[in-house]
C-alpha cells in the first residue's frame, strides 16, 4: 500500500521535502544571500535597485529614539501598514485604513491612539515578532488595495500570488485567497484556499481548500476555476528577474496586484512550501528538471525565460 | 559524484566501526550483552605470624584461573620481603622471604576473581598418571579389604565412588574402615581415607581445597573436597566429602589440590591465616574485557574501561546520545515527524531516565501547560522577548518548588523527582512552544508537542536500553557505523511517510 503510493506520487512528480532540501535548496541557494531575503528592507532595497515595483516605503523605525517622533512620521499618511522587517506568518503586522481627529482606525473597525501605535512600535523593535527574538526594525509602508478583479473569490484580507522559480525561471505558481477560516490571511496553511495558476496561460486551474480539491469559493461560492489573473506577464517578469536580485537559485517569489499601482513584490522566500504542487494538482520534479536540463539558463534574458515557462508549463 | 563521494565514505566508516566491532566482539571474546551473573569479587588472604629474628621463608598457595573462574589483578603487599610465586605440581604458590626480621608479621594476598564466562565447557584433560604407592601393611590390608567390599556392592566407576563416600559417613559399619578413619573421623582424616582408597583401587583422584565464593561475608572457610578423574568424561569429577555428591557449588574457588595446608612458615610461629571476601564493585564490563586473559589488544588499551568510574558512568550515557539523534533523524526525515528543534526530544529522554516514563510524561505535560499558561498571561502585559523568557523561568522554578513539596506533604516521594526535570530543558521546550504557537498557531503547536513527546519516548524507550549502553559502552567503535548511517540519511530525498498522506490527493484522482 505504501510502496504503491510513493510509486504513484513518483509518476506524478511531486516533490517531497527531503529532495527539496537536498536537490535544489542546498546547492541552489546559498545561505550567503538569506538575509537578502528574511529582511523585508533588504528585499525592497534590492528590488528597487532592479526597478521592480514594491509597495512604497514611508518610514523606517530602528531605535526606541525614533518611536517618540512618530507622530510626525506619520503625519503626511492616513492610509499605511506597519510590520516587523523580520516578522514571519504576517505576525506583528498592522493595518490603517484612515485617519481621523489624531486616532487611527484599523481594517477591522478598531481605533488605535498614537500611543498604542508607539508601543507596538516598541515591541517589533524588541524583536517579539521576529524570528529567535532578534532586534528588528518596524517598517512603515504603502496600504495595498487589493485588485478588484479578486473581489468576489475573496473574504476579507489580500489575496497573494506566489510564483516558483528556478534559476529566474518561474516553474509553477498559485494565488492565496484568504477566508473566513484563515482570518484574512493568505495563508494555506491557516485555511486559504490555494488556486493554481496555469504558468502558460496566466488563469486559474485548480484550486485546494484544506487539501482537498474544490471549485468554488467556501465563504463567497464564487467560482474558482478559469479565473484570468491581469497583469500576468508583469507579475512573471518580476517572478523572473528576483533570482538575478538575490542569487537565489530555488526561491519563492510573493507579489501582490494592487488596485492602482498593479504588481507589487511583497516579498521573498528563500524556501517556499511543497502545498503549490496540490493547489496546481501538480508535481514540481519534472519541470525542475526541465529547467536543470537547459544549457546556459542561468544567462537567459527575463524574456527568454519567460518565453520558455510559457510554452512548457501549460 | 557526490553521492558516490558519501556511499564510499559511509562505507569505509561503517566496514572500520563492523570491522574492530567484529574483531572485538569475536576474536578478543568481549561479551556482546550485559550479564547479570557475572560477578567479581576481591579475595584477600592475610598471613600473620611472629617472627623470631631468624631468616624468614613464608609459603602460602595461591589460587589459579580454571574452567570456571579467572584470577586477576593480583597484587601482593609486603614491605621489605623479597617475593617470588611459583608452580609446585599442580598448585600455585607464593614465597615470601626476608634476612631476618623481628615482632608481628602481615602479609598480604590480593586477587580479583571473576567467574569465567568464556570457558568452553567440557574440555577434556588428559588422564594423569596414577602412581603406585606402598601403605603399611595393617592399613594394606584395611584398604584392600574395603575395596572388595565395595566392589561386590557396585557396578561401575560411578557407584564405586558413591559407594565410598557412603561408607566413610559411617565408619563403625565397617571394621576395616574403623580401623582406617578412626570412630569419629575429622575432614582431613576422613579424605585421608577417601583417597587411600580411591588411589589404591585404580583411580586418579585428589583432595582440593577452596573458599565459596557464595558466602561472601568477611571470613571464608577453606572447604574440603575430593576430585577423581572420570575416564568416561575424561575431565575431573569433584566430591563433596560430606555427601559426595558431584554437584559443586557455583561459588566453589579451588584454591590448591593435596593435603597440605595453606601456609608453611620457616622463621615465625602463630601462623593465622584469614581469608576474606568481598564482592566487587568493580564494573561488570570491565570484566568482560579481561575475560580474555591473553587479548592484550591495543584495542583493550585504550579503551573507555581504564577511565575512572564516575566518568565511565558520563560516558555511558553520552555515548548513547548519537544513537537518540539518529533516531531523531529518521523519525524527522524519513517518517516526518515535527519536533521541538533538533535534539529536545534527546534532552527530554534523558530527564526521562531519571523520573521514569509515565510519570515524566505527566509531570513534564503538567510544566509545560503551566508555563505556557504563564506565558500568554504575561503576552497580555505585552513584555519585551527576554525579561520575558527570564519570568517564564521563573515560574517554571517556582512551580517545580509548589509541586515538589505538595507532593511530599501529601506522601508522594515521586512528586520530588520532579526536580530532576533539567530546567534548561523545560524552558526552552516553553519558549520554542510559544514561538510555534504564535508563528503557526495552536494547533501546530499541540502537534509539536505531540510529536516532541513521542520521540523522546521513542528514544527512551528504544535506545536508552540496557542493551544498547552496553553495546555502545564496549564497542564504541559502533559510532563509526551510526555516523555512517546519519551520513546516508543526510542524502535521503525520498518522501516522508506523512507526505504520503499530506499529497494522498494525487493518488485518490
Amino acid at each position: 500500500m505504501m510502496m504503491g503510493t510513493v510509486r504513484k506520487l513518483r509518476e506524478k512528480g511531486i516533490l517531497g521535502i527531503n529532495a527539496r532540501n537536498a536537490a535544489y535548496i542546498l546547492p541552489y541557494n546559498n545561505r550567503r544571500f538569506y538575509p537578502l531575503v528574511d529582511d523585508k528592507l533588504k528585499t525592497k532595497e534590492l528590488a528597487l535597485q532592479a526597478g521592480v515595483a514594491v509597495p512604497e516605503l514611508y518610514a523606517t523605525v530602528e531605535i526606541q529614539r525614533q518611536v517618540r517622533d512618530l507622530k510626525d512620521t506619520l503625519e503626511p499618511y492616513s492610509e499605511f501598514v506597519i510590520k516587523p522587517a523580520k516578522g514571519s506568518g504576517g505576525e506583528g503586522i498592522i493595518l490603517i485604513a484612515s485617519k481621523r481627529n489624531g486616532r487611527f482606525r484599523k481594517t477591522n473597525g478598531l481605533l488605535l491612539e498614537i500611543d498604542d501605535l508607539k508601543h507596538h512600535i516598541s515591541m517589533i523593535i524588541g524583536g517579539v515578532f521576529s524570528l529567535g527574538g532578534h532586534p528588528d526594525k518596524a517598517i512603515i509602508e504603502y496600504k495595498i488595495s487589493h485588485d478588484p478583479v479578486f473581489e468576489d473569490v475573496t473574504y476579507m484580507g489580500v489575496p497573494d500570488i506566489r510564483i516558483i522559480t528556478f534559476l529566474g525561471v518561474p516553474v509553477m505558481s498559485m494565488i492565496r485567497l484568504p477566508s473566513r477560516m484563515s482570518d484574512g490571511k493568505a495563508n494555506l496553511h491557516q485555511g486559504a484556499v490555494g488556486a493554481g495558476i496555469c504558468i502558460a496561460t496566466g488563469t486559474t486551474c485548480s484550486a485546494v481548500w484544506h487539501e482537498n480539491f474544490i471549485t468554488e469559493h467556501p465563504d463567497t461560492g464564487a467560482e474558482l476555476l478559469g479565473l484570468e489573473i491581469p497583469y500576468w506577464n508583469e507579475l512573471l517578469k518580476i517572478a523572473a528577474s528576483s533570482y538575478d536580485m538575490t542569487g537565489l537559485g530555488y526561491q519563492g517569489v510573493d507579489l501582490v496586484l494592487d488596485k492602482s499601482r498593479g504588481p507589487l513584490l511583497l516579498e521573498l522566500n528563500a524556501r517556499p512550501g511543497l502545498s503549490i504542487q496540490i493547489a496546481n494538482n501538480a508535481g514540481l520534479s519534472g519541470r525542475l528538471k526541465l529547467v536543470e536540463q537547459q544549457e546556459g539558463v542561468r544567462k537567459w534574458s527575463v524574456e527568454e525565460k519567460i518565453s520558455f515557462a510559457r510554452e512548457q508549463f501549460r | 559524484m557526490k553521492n558516490t563521494h558519501l556511499f564510499l565514505l559511509s562505507l569505509v566508516l561503517a566496514a572500520l566501526g563492523l570491522g574492530i566491532f567484529f574483531y572485538k566482539a569475536f576474536v578478543l571474546n568481549l561479551a556482546l550483552t550485559p550479564d547479570h551473573e557475572s560477578q567479581v569479587w576481591l579475595v584477600e588472604a592475610k598471613l600473620g605470624f611472629k617472627a623470631d629474628g631468624r631468616p624468614v621463608k613464608a609459603e602460602m598457595y595461591i589460587p589459579q584461573s580454571s574452567d570456571s573462574f579467572l584470577v586477576m589483578d593480583e597484587n601482593f603487599v609486603s614491605r621489605g620481603y623479597g617475593l617470588t610465586t611459583k608452580r609446585q605440581d599442580e598448585n600455585r604458590k607464593a614465597v615470601w622471604s626476608i634476612r631476618s626480621e623481628e615482632g608481628w608479621q602481615t602479609l598480604y594476598y590480593r586477587a580479583v576473581i571473576r567467574k569465567n564466562q568464556t570457558a568452553r565447557n567440557g574440555k577434556k584433560v588428559k588422564k594423569p598418571a596414577v602412581f603406585e604407592f606402598l601403605l603399611p601393611e595393617v592399613e594394606q590390608e584395611a584398604v584392600g579389604g574395603i575395596i572388595e567390599k565395595i566392589k561386590e556392592m557396585s557396578a561401575d566407576e560411578e557407584s564405586f565412588i558413591h559407594n565410598a563416600f557412603e561408607l566413610l559417613k559411617l565408619p563403625r559399619s565397617d571394621k576395616n574402615v574403623l580401623l582406617l578413619a578412626g570412630s569419629r573421623p575429622t575432614n582431613e582424616r576422613r579424605v585421608e581415607v577417601l583417597l587411600k582408597i580411591l588411589k589404591k583401587a585404580g583411580f586418579a583422584a585428589r583432595s582440593v581445597q577452596g573458599i565459596d565464593l557464595g558466602d561472601f561475608v568477611g571470613h571464608a572457610d577453606i572447604k574440603h573436597r575430593i576430585e577423581v578423574y572420570s575416564k568416561e568424561k575424561k575431565k575431573w569429577i569433584s566430591y563433596n566429602i560430606d555427601t559426595g555428591s558431584s554437584r559443586v557449588p557455583s561459588g566453589f574457588l579451588p584454591w590448591w589440590f593435596g593435603e597440605q595446608g595453606l601456609t608453611e612458615v620457616k622463621g615465625g610461629e602463630n601462623v593465622i591465616v584469614n581469608i576474606g571476601i568481598e564482592r566487587s564493585q568493580e564494573n561488570l564490563v570491565k570484566s568482560a574485557l579481561k575475560n580474555n586473559q591473553e587479548a592484550s589488544s591495543l584495542f583493550l588499551d585504550f579503551s573507555l574501561l581504564h577511565l575512572p568510574l564516575d566518568i565511565q558512568a558520563v560516558y555511558r550515557v553520552l555515548l548513547l546520545i548519537p544513537l537518540g539523534a539518529l533516531l531523531v533523524v529518521i523519525l524527522r526525515n524519513v517518517v516526518g515527524v515535527k519536533t521541538f528543534g533538533t535534539f529536545m526530544p534527546v534532552l527530554i529522554a534523558l530527564a526521562f531516565r531519571e523520573t521514569e516514563l509515565l510519570w515524566g510524561i505527566f509531570l513534564f505535560t503538567l510544566l509545560l501547560s503551566g508555563g505556557l499558561m504563564v506565558r500568554f498571561y504575561l503576552e497580555h502585559l505585552k513584555l519585551l522577548l527576554v525579561p520575558r523568557l527570564a519570568a517564564i523561568v521563573t515560574v517554571v522554578v517556582i512551580m517545580m518548588v509548589f509541586f515538589s513539596i505538595m507532593t511530599q506533604k501529601l506522601g508522594l516521594d515521586r512528586g520530588l523527582s520532579v526536580a530532576l526535570f533539567p530546567m534548561i530543558v523545560l524552558a526552552m521546550t516553553i519558549e520554542r512552544m510559544s514561538i510555534v504557537w504564535d508563528e503557526l498557531g495552536p494547533g501546530d503547536a499541540m502537534k509539536q508537542g505531540i510529536g516532541t513527546m513521542l520521540v523522546a519516548s521513542a528514544i527512551f524507550l528504544l535506545i536508552f536500553h540496557e542493551l544498547f549502553e552496553h553495546l555502545l559502552f564496549v564497542f564504541p567503535e559502533l559510532l563509526f557505523v551510526i555516523l555512517a548511517f546519519t551520513l546516508l540519511l543526510g542524502r535521503y530525498t525520498g518522501y516522508r511517510v506523512v507526505e504520503l498522506y499530506r499529497f494522498r490527493e494525487f493518488v485518490n484522482k
